[in-house]
């Protein structure tokens, strides 16, 4: 059967609906726009709490480090703190801008690879801002704990159970790093996609396969 | 936005509104589904109604908004119905209510099964040669060359012939 022997049915299915569609006429015509949820709206609002996140991390980092310049433990932890809250902030910036400059106007595969690789940039974001946090929790006690006013009073050399809690979260990052990499190499494919959605995410995983399936489409 | 403008908007709308409900049948099996995509296609269209160009046809225009929302919707999975969509009732409908046949009732059903299996720009593709637009409204719509939405007509024809 050709292709165009399907044009007549495909018209008479769209006559048909086209008499059906009374309530999404309706809906239509109503430019509700307050109740219509965005399927980026989450994106967003993500982002902006992020950004808040960041934020706060920024005030933290700040504020330990200016308060105990002489205590290297407390000065490190306020820099990486700082850093850090930083890096969150300009990566929640760079995806909102992204999300900002999406013009659903533009031809079809513009946006789409847009729409990926503004998925992949997010995905990656999670990653970047996600995993540190087997080690940034420690830093956030350790800079409340610089912000308490006993720099002055803090012993020298650093406690004894930052230092055990700091390996301990140390050897979790690299460790899981290391079981990464081993399971994608290791010759077991259920195993390695497992770890790469549990710790690249599946999102990164969707958006690199979409962009992979635009590029077959304008090539091929 | 003016009065005029808003009315402007309203009236093209209603005239083009068919192609909102065919990109949301092509893309969308399950009524409610459908529903939802339709009124996300509405809010973009009206958002981005202000850079419209009235130079530009506006069923182009119509087409690249309903067709980007569409595919980013069924992209994301969360919307996804899991359930089974009563489209064979439809089908009898069609030859219920306008005493359409048997054999064009076959042939809608094979063309949405069809339809279903290919990946959402090869849908749009099919989509816009069944509403019989040119190539190169389709090359603008989906921003590819003249020759590029040729040769993937004939691949789609030739998949077609093959497997239907």
């Amino acid at each position: 059967m050709e292709l165009d022997d399907f044009k007549s049915a495909w018209q008479s299915l769209d006559r048909k609906l086209e008499r059906d569609h009374g309530i999404q006429k309706r809906l239509f015509l109503e430019h509700r726009l307050d109740k219509t949820r965005s399927s980026l709206r989450p994106l967003v609002f993500g982002q902006v709490l992020q950004m808040l996140l960041g934020t706060a991390l920024i005030v933290l980092g700040v504020a330990c480090w200016r308060r105990n310049v002489e205590i290297p433990g407390y000065l490190v932890a306020g820099i990486v703190l700082h850093a850090f809250g930083v890096v969150n902030v300009a990566w929640a910036g760079i995806t909102l801008g992204l999300i900002g400059c999406i013009d659903y106007a533009a031809p079809v595969l513009a946006i789409q690879k847009r729409l990926a690789l503004l998925q992949r940039f997010y995905a990656l974001g999670a990653v970047v801002c996600g995993l540190p946090w087997w080690i940034m929790w420690l830093l956030v006690v350790i800079a409340f704990a610089g912000l308490g006013g006993q720099s002055a009073s803090v012993d020298a050399n650093t406690p004894t159970w930052i230092w055990i809690t700091l390996s301990v979260c140390l050897f979790g990052l690299v460790g899981t790093w290391w079981f990464y990499r081993w399971s994608q190499r290791a010759g077991y494919p259920r195993l390695a996609k497992a770890m790469h959605d549990t710790v690249i995410g599946t999102s990164l995983r969707k958006a690199q396969a979409q962009l992979n399936e635009l590029e077959r489409f304008e090539k091929e | 936005m003016t009065d005029t403008k808003r009315n402007e908007f309203d009236v093209l709308l209603e005239s083009h509104r068919a192609i909102v409900f065919r990109v949301a049948r092509t893309y969308c099996r399950h009524p409610d589904d459908r529903d939802d995509l339709v009124q996300e296609i509405a809010v973009q269209l009206w958002r981005a109604w202000p850079g419209y160009d009235s130079t530009r046809p506006f069923a182009t225009w119509m087409y690249r908004i309903a067709l980007n929302v569409a595919i980013g919707y069924v992209r994301n999975e969360s919307h996804r119905r899991q359930h089974v969509a009563p489209l064979d009732d439809e089908l009898h409908d069609i030859a219920d209510d306008s005493g359409v046949d048997h054999e064009t009732e076959q042939r809608v059903r094979l063309l949405q099964g069809f339809i279903e299996r290919q990946a959402p720009l090869d849908r749009a593709l099919l989509l816009l040669y069944l509403d019989e637009r040119g190539q190169r409204e389709i090359a603008e719509i989906l921003g590819l060359s003249e020759t590029n939405v040729s040769t993937k007509i004939g691949r789609l024809k030739q998949r077609i012939r093959a497997e239907l």
